[in-house]
């Protein structure tokens, strides 16, 4: 799991992030960016499961439409905003355990279905009952979100925090549990690993940035976002995300973002049409997504010149 | 309600007819005795073609689907067969496949939706056909799917069944989404567009309760797209229109479910 994306690059890009609304403060620019960020939190919460894991779920709109409706019926209650990240969170984790509780055995097989039911049932079923609720976008220590570099600036902060998160989890126990039981399940067996407790942790964490995703969309329209953001056809778009980048990597996640909003901003054509595409061109031609490609690049190379040496040898 | 009644009645059968012909699809390309996710959602690529080219003829828009359907479903195809076996076993999710071919599918569609849509709660097809139209979907639904489990079509090559299924579904999809007779009413065709996704789920859920059985497919077909039109007259923003759908697919699930206990008792 060691990222392509070393520290200097890391620092690079976090203070390009921090530069951008200043650089263009166009509030169009601006949305634009909230919403890369949105789709970077999706794709990090899929990134344990689809990455480590090797599984398909399809549960991160589900998350992110409970942790929004949370978020905006606290908020909407003149409650704190910190009360509302926590409630966001607890429900995107909570919605997601749902989908792994349905599923006690063959959890690779069954999760993506158990996902897509609970994506259903939540798009189809609850959201449209949901109380429409609005309020004003609060301060929070001092600083008025209702500018949106500001709620820009707390988005980032958010996916700096799940990037941490997840790079701390990737080289702690519980995540090389994981990726062990995602690639050689015997091995993650033999070693002690409790196959359970893993897939009920990981997927629950996975829930977090789902639902903190569900959080920024509901102060961009304070109040419930509505229904079509969080359909299943949008859970192929966020699973696009980390196939086409590279599933196991941090930066293949924001690759595949920066793609999946950068290719319809560019051209003018729907996320989810261009999802749809990305997610057919990642599964056929891309086992390894972008990074994966461009890791194996150096080594592809080196083979080619080693056939051509040994064809062209006496 | 006898008004009531009457109007869902005709939408609901065309919806029944394409669920009908999905669902044989979706359960005859599926693996494994599972139905295949992603295929059902051809009857919004061919509604959403149509209505892309409405403003031409409805004789263009018939052609266009009927083309556009047939080659997005051979495309399917070589996706499908390509995510199955270009990976190693080890490094292929389950039912990536499914979702490869669901993603390009919605993704197809939702590049022909037109630019300005707009989303109206008519049900999945995304119109209200006439009711000579809604006939006409409904039956050439429910024919397609007894023809395409027809023993020598099966013999077809893959691809070229494919390709053949993805007609029939837009032969079948095109007069019952309703699309040709808002070529009058100009701008119609902006408005309710078909939902790929959705409609690919109800043909899910119908194909888990129906398996390869077309009889079977045209009952639940009928069944639920009956229902599901008349909890939208009865009250349209209910959000209980899933129910049907969902109600098929437990059924289907609870059955594979007894079906499974006996032998493993017998095995034991």
């Amino acid at each position: 799991m060691n990222d392509v994306l070393t520290a200097p690059g890391r620092t690079a890009l976090l203070a390009a992030a921090v530069a951008f609304p200043y650089l263009f403060p166009d509030p169009v620019a601006v949305r634009a960016a909230v919403e890369l960020l949105i789709l970077v939190l999706a794709g990090l919460s899929l990134l344990p499961v689809v990455g480590w894991l090797r599984t398909v779920a399809l549960s991160a709109p589900a998350s992110a439409a409970t942790g929004a409706v949370a978020a905006a019926t606290l908020l909407s209650a003149d409650q704190a905003l910190p009360l509302a990240v926590l409630a966001a969170g607890a429900a995107g984790a909570a919605t997601a355990l749902v989908a792994i509780a349905a599923a006690p055995r063959r959890p690779q097989v069954v999760l993506p279905l158990t996902s897509l039911l609970v994506t259903v049932v939540v798009w189809g079923l609850l959201l449209p009952r949901v109380r429409l609720v609005s309020f004003a976008r609060p301060v929070f220590v001092g600083v008025d979100l209702s500018a949106d570099r500001a709620l820009y600036l707390l988005t980032l902060a958010f996916v700096v925090a799940c990037v941490a998160a997840t790079a701390n989890l990737a080289r702690s126990r519980a995540g090389r549990e994981t990726a062990a039981l995602g690639a050689a399940p015997d091995v993650a067996l033999r070693s002690g690993a409790e196959p359970r407790s893993v897939w009920l942790r990981t997927v629950a964490l996975s829930g977090v940035p789902a639902g903190l995703a569900g959080l920024v969309a509901a102060l961009v329209q304070q109040g419930v976002p509505p229904s079509a953001m969080f359909s299943p056809a949008v859970a192929m778009t966020w699973l696009a995300v980390p196939l086409l980048g590279g599933a196991p990597w941090i930066s293949g996640t924001l690759v595949g973002a920066a793609i999946l909003r950068g290719v319809p901003a560019l051209t003018g054509l729907s996320v989810v049409g261009v999802g749809g595409v990305g997610l057919a061109v990642a599964a056929a031609a891309l086992p390894d997504g972008i990074v994966g490609a461009v890791r194996a690049w150096p080594w592809r190379l080196a083979e080619r010149r080693r056939e051509g040496a040994a064809s062209g040898s006496p | 309600m006898g008004e009531t009644l009457a109007a869902a009645v005709v939408p609901g059968l065309a919806l029944g007819g394409v669920l009908a012909v999905t669902a044989v699809v979706a359960a005859t390309a599926g693996h494994g005795g599972a139905p295949h996710l992603g295929v059902g959602a051809l009857p919004g690529v061919a509604a959403l073609a149509a209505g892309r080219t409405l403003t031409i003829s409805p004789v263009v828009a018939t052609v266009a689907a009927v083309v556009v359907t047939a080659v997005v479903a051979l495309a399917a195809q070589r996706l499908d067969v390509r995510v199955r076996t270009a990976r190693s076993p080890l490094a292929t999710p389950p039912w990536l496949a499914d979702v490869a071919v669901l993603g390009l599918l919605v993704g197809v569609g939702s590049l022909l939706r037109p630019a300005l849509a707009v989303d109206l709660p008519v049900g999945p097809l995304g119109g209200a056909p006439s009711t000579g139209a809604g006939a006409t979907g409904a039956v050439l639904g429910l024919a397609g799917a007894f023809a395409l489990r027809a023993r020598r079509l099966r013999a077809l090559p893959a691809s070229a069944w494919w390709a053949l299924a993805g007609t029939v579904i837009a032969v079948a999809a095109v007069p019952a989404a309703g699309v040709l007779g808002g070529a009058s009413q100009g701008l119609a065709a902006a408005f309710a567009v078909a939902d790929p996704a959705g409609l690919a789920l109800r043909a899910a859920a119908v194909a888990v309760v129906a398996r390869r059985d077309p009889l079977a497919a045209c009952g639940w077909g009928l069944g639920v797209g009956l229902a599901e039109t008349l909890v939208r007259t009865v009250s349209p923003l209910s959000g209980a229109a899933l129910l049907p759908a969902i109600a098929a697919a437990a059924a289907g699930l609870l059955a594979a479910a007894g079906r499974a206990t006996p032998a493993r008792a017998t095995a034991r």
